[in-house]
C-alpha cells in the first residue's frame, strides 16, 4: 500500500482491512506445536498402560497421593505411576506451549493470546484430580460419570480434548474445532471401550498381545493429533 | 436517517489506520515491523499514523528492546475496538446503500 492510496472506496477499505487481519491471524496461529506435543505426550503414556505389571496387584497404591487404595487417574488395572506421568507431562507440556507461543510472538512480531488455553488445560486436569476414589461423594467425578468412563484411567485424554476447543477459540480456527471434535469423540471411545476387541469382532488376529492390549486405546486419539499437527505445520510452512 | 458517510470517523477512515486497528484487533499485540511490512507503509508514515491513533486513545504503544534493538509493540484499546467496529458497520452500510440504490434513469439505455 503506497502513501498515495488513502482515498479508497468503502469496499476497498473493508477488503484491505480484512486482508490485514487475515495476515495477522495466519502469522499468530501456531496450533501445530500443541497438537504434535500432546500427541507425543499421549504416545509417551503407553508404557504405563501395559497390563500384568507387578504394580497392578490388588491393593496397590497410587503413588501420587501416597497410601491411597487406588490411584487417582490411572485406573484399576494399569500402572499407578501413570498418575505421576500425566501430572508432570501435562504441566510441562502446557508450560512448553506457553513458551513456544511467546518465542513465536517475538520472532514473527504478532502475539496471540495463549493463556486461556493453557489455564483451561491445567484447570481441567486439576478437576480430574478430584476423581480419586477417596474424594467425598459430592466432588467425586467417578461417581457421577456415565458408564465406566473413569475405569480405564484415560480421562486425561478427555481433558486434553476439551482444552483443544479453547485453543480453537483463541486461534479462531474452524478446522481446529473440527479436529478437536473428532479427537474428543475418539477419546470418549477410548475411555469406554477396549478397542482391541474390534479385531476379534471383525475376525482378525490382534497384533497386540495381552500385556499391550490397552495400546490401541492410546493410539486411537494420538494419531489424529499427530496427523493434525503435521497438517497444521505444513499449512504454516506453506503460508510463509 | 443519518447517511452512513456522515457517520464515518475521519480519524479511522483511512486505509492505513483501519489496517493497523484490524491487525491489532486480530492479535493480542503486533510489533512495528510486522505492521510496516503487512500494511506496506514507510516507517515514517506508520509512525505518524500510530501517533494519531495513540493520541486518540485507540491504541497503546509499548516501547522496549529485543536484544539491543528497540522494538515497539502496539495494542488495541477498548475505544479502539469500538471505533473499528463502528467504522466497519458504517462501511458495510455504505456499501449496502450503494448496492440497493435504484438505477439512475438518465444513465439507463
Amino acid at each position: 500500500m503506497s502513501e498515495t492510496q488513502e482515498q479508497d472506496g468503502p469496499r476497498e477499505l473493508l477488503s484491505a482491512a480484512a486482508a490485514a487481519a487475515r495476515a495477522a491471524r495466519r502469522t499468530r496461529q501456531g496450533a501445530w506445536f500443541p497438537l504434535l506435543l500432546l500427541g507425543l505426550i499421549i504416545v509417551g503414556a503407553i508404557p504405563f498402560y501395559r497390563l500384568n505389571l507387578p504394580t497392578m496387584a490388588p491393593g496397590s497404591s497410587g503413588v501420587l497421593v501416597g497410601r491411597r487404595e487406588e490411584p487417582i487417574i490411572s485406573g484399576e488395572i494399569t500402572d499407578p505411576r501413570a498418575d505421576w506421568y500425566w501430572l508432570i507431562a501435562l504441566i510441562a507440556g502446557y508450560g512448553a506451549i506457553a513458551l513456544f507461543y511467546r518465542w513465536r510472538a517475538r520472532r514473527t512480531g504478532v502475539a496471540g493470546r495463549i493463556w486461556p488455553y493453557t489455564v483451561a488445560g491445567l484447570l481441567l486436569f486439576a478437576l480430574l484430580l478430584t476423581t480419586g476414589s477417596e474424594v467425598p461423594a459430592p466432588v467425586n467425578l467417578q461417581r457421577v460419570l456415565p458408564g465406566e468412563l473413569a475405569g480405564r484411567g484415560l480421562l486425561p485424554l478427555i481433558t486434553i480434548g476439551l482444552g483443544l476447543f479453547v485453543l480453537a477459540w483463541t486461534e479462531r480456527s474452524l478446522l481446529l474445532a473440527a479436529l478437536a471434535t473428532v479427537y474428543l469423540a475418539l477419546a470418549v471411545v477410548a475411555n469406554l471401550y477396549d478397542t482391541e476387541n474390534l479385531f476379534y469382532r471383525l475376525g482378525w488376529i490382534s497384533p497386540w498381545d495381552y500385556e499391550n492390549a490397552p495400546l490401541p486405546n492410546l493410539l486411537l486419539p494420538a494419531v489424529p493429533l499427530l496427523l493434525g499437527g503435521a497438517v497444521f505445520a505444513l499449512r504454516t510452512w506453506r503460508a510463509r | 436517517m443519518t447517511h452512513p458517510a456522515t457517520a464515518l470517523r475521519e480519524l479511522v477512515h483511512q486505509r492505513a489506520r483501519l489496517g493497523v486497528l484490524a491487525v491489532v484487533h486480530e492479535a493480542d499485540r503486533a510489533d512495528f515491523g510486522f505492521l510496516q511490512s503487512t500494511l506496506d507503509l514507510t516507517a515514517g508514515n506508520l509512525s505518524r499514523h500510530l501517533q494519531a491513533l495513540e493520541e486518540a486513545g485507540l491504541v497503546t504503544l509499548e516501547r522496549g528492546y529485543h536484544g539491543k534493538r528497540p522494538r515497539t509493540w502496539v495494542r488495541i484499546t477498548k475505544a479502539g475496538r469500538s471505533a473499528l467496529q463502528e467504522e466497519i458497520t458504517q462501511l458495510k452500510a455504505l456499501i449496502a446503500r450503494v448496492e440497493t440504490r435504484p438505477e439512475d434513469p438518465e444513465s439507463a439505455d
